[in-house]
This record gives C-alpha cells, structure tokens and sequence, in this order.
C-alpha cells in the first residue's frame, strides 16, 4: 500500500475555550480528489488552516507523505508544494491579472512560466490580463486565485469552499478545471459546503460535521447515505 | 578690434549658455515636487478599523444555540468601517443583530427546517436591514432611510470612507410609565407588519412594587390601562418592541464612522451620541451619552486620543452629574459604588451594575488600538428567571406541527433562560495598524560568473601589465578598470594585491580561522547524534506515536 500524501489523526483544535475539532481522521492518497463536505461551523475551514501551517492545533499529528510535520510554518509548506486557496480568494484588487500573477514568480518560476501556465488553465484570464483585479467578477477572481496557487507547481492542493457566492454554470467551470489539474497527477482536498458539483470530480468523499468525520467513502456512497442528513437541500 | 570683438560674442555666447543651463532645472522643479508629493502618499501601508454604537446590548446565554459569544447581540446604529492600502469596506444598520446573526441570516433561515418557499426569499437577500459600500469592488455609495427619521448611509472611495447611521425617535421617553408596558408593538424597522413579542403574563415578584419606590411613582401600568390611556390620544409611532422598550429606551442617536487618508497620515474617526436614556422601566435615566474616538498615525508613531462625556443620571429620583471618574454628586466626585446605601442596594436586588469605563489606548510599536466608551449597565435577569419558568410554554408548543421541531428545541431551550444582559452606551473604537514600505535596492549584484571572469582577467591583465612600474603607467591603464566597478567601490578597496590574484584561487581563511569553523561544524553534528541518542534513550526517538521521523517533505518527490 502506498503512502498517503495526507494523513491528519485524531486531531483536535479549538478557539480559545471553544473546540471546533473534536478528534479528526481523515487520509488522501497521492493523487485523489477528496471532497471534504459539511455543513457550515463544521470545522472544514480551521481543518485546512491546520494542514497549511496557519493555525497550531491543540493535539494530534499530521502527517505528509509519511513524515510526521511538527510546527511547520505557512510558507516553508508551500515551498514543498503544499497550496491554499483560501476561503474567499485574497487577490490584490488594485492590482491588475498580470501583476497579481507576478507576483508568484518571487516564489522561484519565472514570471513568463507563471504566466504561461494561468492563460493555459484560464483563457479567460488571458482576455483579462490589464484589468484590475478587484472590477472583476467573483468567478474571475476566484480563477485568479486557482491560477496563483498553480503557479507554485503544487503536489497538493487545498481548495477552501471554491464555489463560494458564485453562479452554479462559473462552478461548473471551476471544477472542469479542477479535473484537469488532478489528472496532471496533483492531490487536491476540496472543501465545499455545496456537495453535488465537488463530489462528480472527487474520487473520495468525507462529511465533516461537529467537528468530526461522520462519514467517508466513494462519492455515490455519500450521496446515497448522507444526502438526506449533511447535505440537505443545498446538495 | 579683436578684444571688443571677442567680448562682443562672447558675453551673449555665456549669457545664453547660462540660460540654457538653467532653463531645464527650472522647467523640472515642480516635477520634482510633485513625485515627491506622490512618495509622501505611499509612505507606508496600513489596516484600519473603526466601529461606532450608540447602543450595543450584548446577552450572554449559553442555552441559545448560536455558536457566538455573546450568544446575541443587538447594536443600534452600528457602523463600520474596514479599509485598508488598497481596499475599503463600510457597513451602517440601523439595528445590527451581531456579526453571527447579521452575516450567518442565511444559514439560520436554512436551519429552520421551514417550507423553502418561504425562507429562499428570505434568505437570498441576507439581512435586510443595512446598507454596505465598497471599494474597488462594491458599491461606492449606498443609502437606505426606511421610514422616516431612520438614517442608513455609507460609501467608499480612495482615500475616504465613511459610515453613518442615525435615529430620532418620537417614542415619548419623558419619563412616564404609559406606553411602556406593552401593549401591541409596531413593526420592526424593515419588516412592516412583523408582530410583537407577547407581553409577559405573569408579572414578575415584587418588580413593580421595587420600581415604584425606587422612581417614586406608581408602579407600571397594566396592559388594559395602558390600552385605554393610549385610547385618548393619538398612538406615537414607536420603533422599539415594547418588551426591549422596558429594558432600555432612548430619545434618539446617531452614530459615524470613517476613515480618511492624507498625504502622509492615515485617521480612522468614530463618534457616537445617545440622547435621553431609560433603563428599567425609569429607574434609572440619563440625559446623554457622547464618545469620540481618533487613531491616527503618520506610519512611525501611531497615536489616539478620544473623550467621553456625559449629561447627568437619575437613580431612583436623585439626580447626579457623571465624569471620566464617576457620578459626581453636590460638586465632589464620587465613585459609583459610593452611591447611597438605599439605592444601591437596590438597584442590586435588580441585578444592575453600572460602571464608567476609563478610556483604552493600546500602542504596540506601530498598531494602536483605541476604545472609548460612555457606560456599561450591567443587568443580572436572575430575578426574572422564577417568572419565565411558570409560563405556560410548554403547553403552546404542543400545538406546533412536528415539521417544526428544530424552532421547537429553540423555544424550550429558552424556558431555562438566565440571561446576563450587558448594555454598553456610547461605544466607539478605533484599531489603526501601518506596516513598512518594502525596501528595494537599487543595485542587484550580478552574479553571473562570466561577467566575473572578464573584470577577474581584466584586473590581473592590469596587475600583470603595470604591477610594479611607475605611476605613469598604472594610472593610464586602472582608468577603465574603475569605470564599470563603480557600483561597488569597495570590490576594488578590499582587493588583494594583482599578484595574488594571478593565481585564480579563490580567497581562503586563514589556518587557525578554518581550524575553528571546522570545530564548531563538527560540534554541531556531533551535538544532533547525542541529542537523538539522548531521545531515543527516553523513548522519545520517534517523532510521534506513529514511529514517523519529523520533517518537511518535499512533495513534488514523492512517488506513488
């Protein structure tokens, strides 16, 4: 059996006196889709600033490729090709599509490179490229976003609620997207309160509600089984 | 001829050539200004928020299922601003449930388990009482004055962003108990036609008999007195439910908030003013509660300054003046736990604390955090508590559908309500934070080695050429050598003599010196074994319980 590229065990993190994870066991194979989905105050979103260095939890391990990470920080991860999109995009809004993704190349791939790979993935981006970030529209920024982090040659992507306030034909683009970029071989955890769309790109699926996993498995066993209970109308 | 010739052309020649010269220094001038004006603006970076409530009544409740603390929260007039280098946000509501509420009234709406039909509309739009602006993405103005007297404005541009929020009541705050005792209530502002709470039905032990003889007057009306007092004149349009009406009330307020940005100074501004003021069905009034807060900072040291000030207070019919350091009593200051015996006590089989809070500067090198606030009414609801639990709850609950099981939970959690109520009046705050400019250098050493390699062989050429011959020689061929090193003069100052360089070797450390960082490598690598050595005899050696080693993958390596 391979090693996962991800393995978190029973772990536990909280606000203060408030514990949002309340011993969480989840674990990706190198180069899956998993789609970690749940109601929102779940602890999906502290789960991945967890996993990318951001927040220290209060006990448990993380594990990446078999190597057991102790007080890594954010930026010494994503040289290793751990990358975040957070929860609502952070592109530079004053700046424009071609500055914000030069802004990558101080991360060692040179600018053209980063360019080159965005335009790629995104034409549309391309059509964009002297616009400021900021007048676009949230499916557009959120292509920003995805190409920023692509920019990084990930091996494992964290994507935190992609679909976030966004139309459901831009969501489906996205997740084409998605696809594509887990068929070049790069793990991706997808975080998503709205399953249907991240579950058909997904070859794993966990619900996360309460701060634990309540359920993991194939993504057609957790619409048959948790649909009704997690996901409710908004599946 | 020639001499005055000469200076005939020559005096123009010099004059025009002066002027030429002096021409372009003049024409750049104001260039020069005007860049230096654009430096001056992008000195530093900065975050910045600032928040204004006239009115801000928090409720600690752990039974109410809201993952928030407090676990509800009312703001009246609250506004906000959030800006940033290059971004800007601004929010004003006239009446703000908290951010758990205000920005999660979706996610509740959907938890409700009611008739999707009747919660999606509701539901898309969010919170239907607030206006927001943004800046570069979002609206750049908004504005929304819902019924008249009830002032919602906000906008954002470059340099300036603001938030405005205001009401003036025409409830009447005089001081009478009529109206207060509640009756049917109006509409909540936005939601017309929304009914009123339900007035309590079983009064609460020796409450009225209390307020009577804490406001020398008679004790509150009842429900049907009151009806038929309002009979007889016209109903004043009142905008605050009749329940909370009995907790606080207030004659009007207004609330702003804004940031702005200058050449060189970033000000975030808050200020808040309350007018008449009553808590506790009247026991306790006041006449006026401002605060004025200001963080401003010009990117080295930030500063704050703000001021609270305050009409005067009526405890229980004795009227005291109010200052920074307390209730001020006859022209001598007075703490407010010096207050007389009688009344105290009182007011404390009430539940109700008052304090004054001193004014809060925090400065942490470049941040300042500023908090002033005008007072905070605590109020302890445990006298109540006996009274909630004799309603009759359980019996109309019985009566809801089981579709509504979840509202159902809601409302019999609220059976064993205690709530501590805190009601801060007046609170404006200010938080101001700058941050460096990132320093470039203006030169990039090159290190491509070929580059090297020709000034190496270009100066050994040199030291070669004219090592030991006299300085006629040398100063003719160092000239072009100095020229392209001027960048960095001190390669040529600390260079060694030509005919070391000769050799090609690179510099190398003197014998004892290489001897010493020799040592201290090996006592480094040395020191790692016998720590891990040291580990492992502790049973430590694993780096967790899963016998992992510790360590930063690199992932892109990893084979499936």
């Amino acid at each position: 059996m391979s090693i996962p590229i991800l393995e978190v065990v029973d772990l536990h993190a909280s606000y203060g006196r408030i514990e949002v994870l309340r011993g969480v066991d989840l674990t990706i194979p190198k180069g899956a889709v998993m789609a970690l989905l749940g109601p929102n105050g779940g602890g999906k979103s502290t789960l991945t600033k967890i996993i990318s260095g951001q927040k220290a939890p209060t006990s448990g391990h993380v594990h990446l490729a078999g190597v057991n990470l102790r007080d890594a920080a954010p930026e010494d991860l994503a040289r290793v090709g751990l990358c975040t999109v957070p929860e609502g995009r952070s592109v530079f809004p004053n700046l424009t599509v071609e500055e914000n993704l030069t802004l990558m190349s101080y991360a060692g791939v040179p600018a053209e490179a980063v360019l080159e790979t965005a335009f790629a993935y995104f034409p549309r981006l391309l059509e964009r490229r002297k616009q400021l970030a900021g007048t676009m529209s949230g499916g557009e920024q959120q292509m920003l976003a995805m190409s920023r982090a692509l920019a990084s040659d990930p091996a494992l992507l964290l994507l935190d609620e992609l679909s976030m306030g966004l139309a459901p034909l831009i969501v489906d683009e996205l997740y084409e997207t998605v696809a594509q970029i887990a068929q070049s071989g790069v793990s991706i955890l997808c975080i998503e309160q709205f399953a249907r769309t991240a579950l058909r790109v997904s070859d794993y699926a966990a619900v996360m509600t309460g701060g634990r996993i309540v359920a993991t498995g194939e993504p057609e066993e957790i619409m048959a089984t948790m649909s009704d209970v997690i996901l409710g109308g908004a599946a | 001829m020639s001499a005055r010739h000469h200076r005939r052309l020559t005096l123009p020649v010099v004059a025009t050539g002066l002027v030429a010269l002096a021409l372009p220094l003049t024409g750049s001038a104001p260039a020069v200004a005007a860049a230096a004006a654009e430096d001056g603006e992008k000195k530093f970076g900065y975050s910045a928020l600032v928040t204004a409530t006239p009115v801000y009544v928090e409720i600690y409740e752990p039974t109410i299922p809201i993952p928030a603390y407090p676990q509800a929260e009312l703001q009246f007039g609250y506004t906000k601003v959030v800006a940033d280098s290059s971004s800007s946000r601004g929010r004003a509501s006239f009446l703000w449930p908290g951010d758990a509420v205000g920005e999660g009234m979706k996610t509740i709406l959907e938890n409700l388990n009611l008739p999707p039909e009747v919660v999606a509309p509701i539901a898309e739009q969010g919170y239907p009482v607030q206006v927001n602006s943004g800046y570069p993405s979002g609206t750049a103005a908004e504005a929304n004055e819902p019924i008249p007297g009830v002032v919602m404005r906000t906008g954002a541009a470059e340099k300036t962003t603001y938030a405005q929020s205001g009401y003036s009541s025409t409830c009447d705050t005089s001081g009478t108990d009529e109206g207060e005792g509640g009756g049917e209530a109006p509409g909540l502002p936005g939601i017309p036609g929304l009914p009123g709470l339900p007035e309590l039905p079983i009064p609460v032990p020796g409450l009225d008999a209390l307020v009577s003889t804490l406001t020398e007057r008679p004790a509150p009306t009842t429900r049907s007195s009151a009806r038929t007092a309002a009979a007889d004149e016209p109903a004043a349009e009142c905008q605050i439910p009749a329940q909370l009406a009995q907790l606080v009330t207030f004659g009007g307020f207004e609330a702003s908030s804004h940031t702005e940005r200058s050449a060189g100074e970033i000000a975030g501004v808050s200020r808040t003013a309350v007018g008449e003021i009553s808590l506790i069905g009247g026991v306790v009034t006041m006449s006026g509660v401002k605060a004025k807060v200001t963080s401003s900072s010009d990117g080295t040291a930030p500063k704050g300054k703000g001021k609270a000030t305050y009409g005067t207070i009526t405890i229980a019919g004795q009227e005291f003046a109010i200052g920074p350091e307390g209730v001020e009593g006859g022209g001598q200051g007075t703490a407010i736990p010096g207050l007389p015996d009688e009344p105290k006590a009182a007011l404390a089989q009430l539940g109700l604390t008052i304090t004054v809070p001193q004014p809060v500067y925090e400065v942490d090198e470049k941040e300042i955090k500023s908090v002033v606030e005008g007072l905070v009414v605590e109020i302890d609801t445990a006298t109540l508590t006996d009274a909630l639990r004799t309603l009759p709850l359980q019996d109309i609950l019985d009566q809801l559908p089981e579709e509504l099981a979840e509202l159902k939970k809601a409302i019999q959690a609220g059976i064993n309500l205690s709530p501590r109520i805190v009601v801060h009046l007046g609170r404006a705050t200010s938080k101001l934070e700058t941050a460096d400019p990132i320093t470039i250098p203006d030169y990039v050493p090159d290190n491509d080695p070929g580059t090297g390699d020709e000034e190496t062989t270009d100066e050994s050429g040199t030291g070669g050429g004219g090592g030991t011959t006299g300085g006629g020689t040398t100063g003719g061929v160092t000239t072009p050598a100095t020229t392209p090193t001027a960048s960095a003069p001190t390669t040529s100052e600390t260079a060694l003599p030509p005919s070391e360089l000769a050799s090609g070797l690179p510099d190398l450390f003197s014998i004892p010196g290489l001897l010493l960082m020799g040592a201290i490598a090996g006592a480094c690598v040395a020191g790692s074994y016998v720590r891990r050595l040291g580990l492992a005899a502790l049973g430590g050696g694993g780096a967790c319980s899963h016998g992992l080693d510790s360590g930063l993958p690199d992932l892109r390596k990893v084979n499936s």
